[in-house]
């Protein structure tokens, strides 16, 4: 029986497919590779015709091919052996090292060598008589998990059939899972199958089904094709839903423009990050953020920017905001804008705020509301030019800040926002 | 809060709304309790309501039964799970019965409390647990709650219940720190997941709960698989359904107890698995239990006829590996 497992597990063997329920007998039509030719998953072996189609024959494993048993044109009933291919070679090493290892153990011990000699030979005279697989299913017995017998069952497939297929001692719905696979889709089917997270039991196992029957199943559904998350979007589900947790509220405000319509030389996110920067060196909680259990003020005012394409949302900080000037800010806006479009942001980017400002003002949003971005206080979110005024609506942390101090900011924030010095450079 | 500061809290609040609750037992009153459960209760509502008795359980089981047909809501404590084997024909004869004699006309509004289990070195007669005799009483029902806020609310309910309740606590919990939600609706009879997982459902109750989270990273770890646990919280009735739930989606039943195996509780978790559960069985349930043999006093040994983190990792990751996890 271990001959016969160490075979299965290095000798892969390609049969005749059955490819509808009424076949029992197909035609080669022609080969696809030679003997001594590797192959991999996927790869086209041979066409093979049967009672309706000429059909691909695909290999399941990675390997070399090894023996052709079947001659182009040749008639060859379903389930006989028409090429071999050798898929592991470290097995046969193995296999080779018990072998020595059971000579080297036999020389020192003579009287054994004649036992285990007499063994093997009596071993070797059954597997001739016997079947071998027969062998194998009566040692079998009794060692298939009920959820594999019934899965097998649904399926209406001998289990007989999937115990001679696999080389294992005890059979689970796992095993039963990947005979229906193999059996019933080419590789380049499952490859598909898989994409789009659909079951087997989404189709009627009765005939081999091919990648186009899966790419018209799924054209037909309309599936939707399963989106893996980069790991960027992994940590924005993750700090939103964080936000979320936050105990805030809200101020609704609006403050005069006219001095950001006059000077625009520079964009209006600009200028109010300027005048945020400002006011909130004279308020320090807004320049303070919740890490770790503990209370950081900042020495100056950094200053976190909503920037986001179609795909992505993200908050990269402006370090020290209150220390540049109006045409440092915007250079940084500017190099903002051109990592978000060659996808060039990393962690080290959003580092260090304690205010985040979101500017949608552009995309004609009267007013909306932000969500915190993850340690911050508060966030402002601005929204677009009417009679010469922009709405900014503050989301503001209460754990740290009260609505005396948030209306005091604002005040201030309204008061600089007229100030003619602040649009000086 | 600690697990015993709940149990004193949702006394204290059951006490202090109804007149008719009292406590009794031994040294629930001066001393406060063994375990400190009651610790505070007497100063607060004085004798007559906490009752320190005799070292007598079949007449402190006995007096509260009276109590309980006579008007009262009646919680007994026991002070060791051991000793409640004197209590057993008030327990099992009448505490469960007199309802169903009487055809319903005398109601048994009343708790027996249990501190049980291996404590630590507490020897033979006095570490046992009796969950498994308890819960094959119809008529009785039998809560064993391992979490915090569970304890609270569990035991509350079961105070202001009309049916007689077995109140099983394990001696390692009652300083275990936990959160109280005092403003849950939270149903005792309901199993608690105590972890979601995929692969494999695993069962406890009472303290082997903490054992079992203990050793589920070191085993999601060494079969790359994720586990589920299960509080059963309620020994009789038994929430089938929150089990049968688990298993549809992990296929696989581990049982984790420490009472002795043979004739051990979680054989009827497991015997109901094979009856109901048979054919969405992936793998041969797995049953981890104290060992058949009195409770050793020497501590190596009284580690070893448990359970324990260890062991449970140990024994679960090599079924694991041998059932295709």
């Amino acid at each position: 029986m271990i001959l016969w497992r160490g075979e299965r597990k290095t000798m892969y063997e390609i049969v005749m497919p059955q490819l509808s329920d009424s076949m029992d007998e197909g035609k080669l039509i022609s080969w696809k590779v030679k003997e001594g030719q590797k192959v991999s998953i996927g790869d086209v072996i041979a066409e093979v015709e049967s009672d309706k189609a000429i059909m691909e024959v695909q290999s399941f494993k990675d390997g070399v091919v090894k023996e052709i048993r079947a001659k182009e044109g040749d008639i060859v009933p379903v389930g006989e052996v028409i090429a071999i291919i050798a898929t592991d070679d470290v097995s046969q090493r193995e296999e080779k090292k018990a072998l020595n290892e059971q000579k080297i153990a036999a020389q020192k011990k003579p009287v054994q060598k004649l036992k285990s000699a007499i063994k093997q030979e009596v071993k070797s005279e059954l597997k001739q008589q016997t079947p071998v697989i027969e062998h194998v299913s009566k040692e079998f017995t009794g060692g298939i998990s009920p959820k594999a017998r019934a899965k097998a069952a649904q399926y209406g497939v001998d289990i007989q059939v999937i115990i001679q297929k696999t080389a294992k001692t005890v059979l689970h719905v796992n095993d039963v899972q990947s005979y229906l696979r193999e059996h019933y889709f080419t590789p380049k089917a499952l490859r598909l199958l898989d994409t789009y997270g659909l079951d087997i039991s989404e189709f009627s196992l009765n005939h081999k089904i091919d990648a186009t029957e899966i790419q018209e199943f799924i054209n037909k559904n309309e599936t939707p094709l399963p989106q893996v998350l980069t790991q960027m979007q992994k940590a924005i589900i993750a700090s939103v839903t964080a936000s979320a947790q936050k105990p805030v509220y809200h101020l609704y405000e609006s403050i005069d423009a006219t001095l950001f319509i006059q000077n625009d030389t520079y964009s209006m996110t600009a200028w109010l990050i300027k005048i945020f920067a400002k006011v909130m060196m004279i308020h320090e909680a807004f320049r303070s953020r919740l890490h770790n259990d503990a209370l950081i003020v900042t020495p100056n005012a950094s200053i976190a920017i909503a920037v986001a394409d179609n795909k992505n949302l993200y908050m990269p900080v402006i370090k020290d905001a209150n220390t540049l000037s109006i045409s440092e800010i915007a250079k940084e806006l500017a190099g903002f804008k051109k990592k978000l479009q060659e996808n060039a942001f990393s962690v080290k980017d959003m580092q260090g705020s304690s205010f985040g400002i979101s500017n949608l003002g552009m995309l004609g949003v009267e007013r909306f509301d932000a969500m915190i971005n993850k340690e911050d206080t508060a966030i402002a979110a601005i929204g677009t030019l009417k009679d010469d005024k922009i709405s900014v609506t503050l989301t503001i942390d209460h754990r740290l800040v009260n609505g005396y101090e948030a209306a005091l900011f604002m005040r201030d924030i309204k008061k600089e926002a007229q100030n003619p010095l602040n649009f000086k450079d | 809060m600690l697990y015993r500061e709940a149990l004193n809290k949702a006394l204290d609040e059951v006490m202090n709304a109804d007149d008719t609750v009292v406590t009794l037992g031994e040294d629930v009153g001066l001393y406060g309790g063994s375990f400190r459960v009651t610790e505070g209760l007497v100063e607060k509502y004085g004798e007559k309501r906490v009752i320190d008795t005799p070292i007598a359980e079949l007449s402190i089981v006995g007096n509260a039964v009276g109590m309980a047909i006579g008007g009262l809501r009646p919680v007994a404590e026991i002070m060791t799970g051991n000793f409640s084997l004197l209590a057993f024909d008030q327990i099992i004869n009448h505490m469960a019965k007199f309802r169903y004699m009487s055809n319903g006309k005398i109601t048994l509004p009343m708790v027996v409390r249990f501190p049980q289990g291996v404590s630590k070195q507490l020897a033979a007669q006095h570490s046992e647990s009796y969950e498994q005799m308890l819960a094959a009483v119809p008529g009785l029902h039998v809560l064993s709650v391992n979490d915090v806020n569970y304890a609270y609310h569990a035991l509350k309910y079961a105070v202001l219940s009309d049916d007689p309740v077995i109140f099983i606590e394990h001696e390692l919990l009652y300083n275990k720190k936990g959160e109280v939600n005092f403003s849950q609706n939270l149903d005792p009879f309901k199993a608690r997941i105590a972890k979601e997982g995929s692969d494999i459902t695993i069962v406890s109750y009472l303290k082997m709960v903490d054992d079992v989270m203990l050793a589920v990273p070191e085993i999601e770890k060494e079969l790359g698989c994720s586990c589920e646990v299960i509080d059963l919280c309620s020994l009789n009735p038994v929430d089938y359904e929150s089990l049968k739930h688990s298993i549809e989606k992990t296929s696989r039943l581990v049982m984790v107890e420490e009472d002795h195996k043979t004739g051990g509780y979680g054989a009827q978790i497991i015997s109901w698995a094979a009856e109901e559960m048979f054919y969405t069985l992936d793998a041969p349930p797995l049953r981890l239990a104290g060992e058949d043999v009195p409770i050793p006093y020497n501590r190596s040994l009284e580690l070893a006829s448990i359970p324990t983190p260890e062991s449970i990792t140990r024994d679960i990751v090599a079924w694991g590996k041998k059932n295709d996890v």
